[in-house]
């Protein structure tokens, strides 16, 4: 088993003319099992982003490590969906997807992609023809095709509309049960946690510390009934 | 035929109409109407004097404006990218900018000889910094959201530049490769008037000891025309290709 130890001693963002030095995250020790569904839940500013740069290598100044299995998670296969689609505006959606990868693409995997999460017919659009609910599922499908060994996503459907959003994330849960793969997601919706994470990590306001975790006891069918997941949610918020 | 340009076609009929009339009322040498002057011109293109003389220039303009793009491009990246070499090379910049081109063009006449090689540079070096600047300019405003993708994404250093830097930076680069045209060309003829012994700034010099008025308005006007293509079969073509995502 190849496990992702996330271990953050101190991040803090250097002092500058007006504002002190500020520490974001303190005494952080979080282990992600392969192939586990973790969502990151905590109020805005918490550091949550922060956290997740640190993770996808994009942020080194920070203290503590960061390893996959024994090798730092930096060198494994990351895929990062970020809060916007990021695309590149001057490629189409097929390069945006092939840039991604180092080989040459298979083009029957990248239309089994395309078609699964509905997108096939948009692949030589460019990202300002296509809609903001079509380009996160690029951005997605961008993610898929590394077929990456960590998969993180920061707060990947925001401002999507509810049916888009639930759309999507049954592709995402779909795509992850046939591919497994270790997945890093954070959410302020706690809803959207109790139906796609294993385990839902409940984060301290900054300074950013592990305030609770909380394995989510729902079977994946059980999950598709909004009423199971209201019921979890109440019970999560009772005990908090 | 659409509406804009239809005027731009009638305001140059009217520049010219205008010059026309003024001429014939004058009638004076410095002076001389529309109409001989264009005589005057498809005189200097039969006689292949013009062709010669304008393609040496456009030669020397070639080699310069790709040598100064070069390098003003690759400076641009450098400061703009790396801050420690931006603020140790600024006023290097700053000074070279305001060196006025005539300084430029004697000095290197006077170090280098009479030589294509001290025309060119002189050139080069008038150039560089506006080019730098420009591109510096357009390398601290890259998209930080998208590096970032790239980095994520473990792209190469060429896919960097390929995909990500290099459609950021084309309008800058257009920029620079139309105000650097217009400045060349002023500054190509001063070097030609100073040291060569062909070109259209030559021919010019030659021209103003002759006092022909004629000869100096016909060279005039095929160079304008020949920027106006340079334009519309070069630099309008790019920018089109590169802006089809748009």
């Amino acid at each position: 088993m190849t496990e992702l130890t996330i271990r953050i001693n101190k991040k803090e963002y250097p002092a500058r003319q007006s504002t002190e030095a500020l520490t974001v995250i303190e005494n952080l020790e979080l282990k992600i099992k392969q192939h586990e569904f973790v969502c990151l839940f905590g109020p805005s500013g918490c550091g949550k982003t922060t956290m997740m740069n640190i993770i996808a290598g994009l942020d080194t100044v920070f203290e503590g490590s960061i390893k996959f299995g024994n090798q730092p998670a930096q060198e494994s296969q990351v895929g990062y969906v970020f809060q916007e689609p990021r695309l590149l505006p001057w490629c189409t959606v097929q390069q945006n997807i092939e840039l991604a990868l180092e080989n040459t693409l298979d083009p029957n995997q990248l239309d089994d992609l395309l078609d699964q999460l509905e997108i096939s017919d948009i692949k030589h659009h460019f990202p300002s023809q296509i809609s903001l609910g079509m380009a996160r599922r690029v951005a997605l499908a961008r993610a898929f095709i590394i077929q990456p060994e960590i998969l993180l996503m920061d707060e990947p459907f925001v401002s999507l509309d509810n049916t888009n959003a639930d759309r999507i994330r049954h592709k995402l849960v779909d795509t992850w049960s046939t591919h497994p793969h270790t997945i890093v997601f954070v959410t302020h919706d706690l809803r959207e946690a109790i139906f796609l994470a294993d385990r839902i990590i409940m984060l301290s306001p900054a300074p950013t510390q592990i305030h609770k975790e909380i394995t989510v006891s729902l079977s994946r069918v059980q999950r598709t009934n909004d009423a199971l997941i209201e019921e979890f949610r109440q019970s999560m918020i009772t005990t908090r | 035929m659409n509406v804009s340009r239809l005027y731009a076609t009638l305001s140059v009929i009217t520049l010219l109409l205008i010059w026309q009339f003024i001429a014939t009322l004058l009638k004076i040498p410095e002076l001389p109407p529309a109409t001989t002057v264009f005589l005057q011109l498809k005189d200097a293109i039969g006689n292949g004097q013009l062709p010669y003389h304008l393609g040496m220039t456009l030669l020397r303009l070639i080699i310069s404006f790709s040598l100064s793009m070069l390098i003003g491009i690759i400076i641009g990246i450098a400061l703009g990218r790396h801050q420690v070499l931006d603020q140790l090379f600024d006023q290097w910049l700053l000074i070279l900018l305001n060196i006025p081109a005539l300084v430029t063009i004697i000095l290197c006449y006077l170090w280098f000889g009479l030589t294509e090689v001290a025309a060119i540079l002189a050139v080069v070096i008038n150039k560089v910094p506006n080019v730098a600047v420009t591109i510096r300019e357009g390398t601290r405003a890259l998209d930080k959201n998208l590096l970032e993708m790239a980095q994520s994404y473990r792209f190469s250093h060429w896919k960097i530049y390929r995909f990500v830097i290099w459609p950021q930076l084309f309008p800058y680069l257009m920029a620079a490769a139309r105000s650097g045209l217009a400045l060349i060309w002023k500054i190509i003829l001063v070097v030609e008037l100073l040291g060569c012994s062909n070109g259209m700034g030559y021919q010019l010099h030659l021209f103003f000891q002759l006092f022909d008025v004629t000869s100096i308005l016909a060279y005039t006007i095929a160079f304008i025309v020949v920027i106006q293509l340079i334009e519309l079969l070069i630099l309008k073509p790019l920018e089109v290709r590169a802006n089809r995502w748009r």
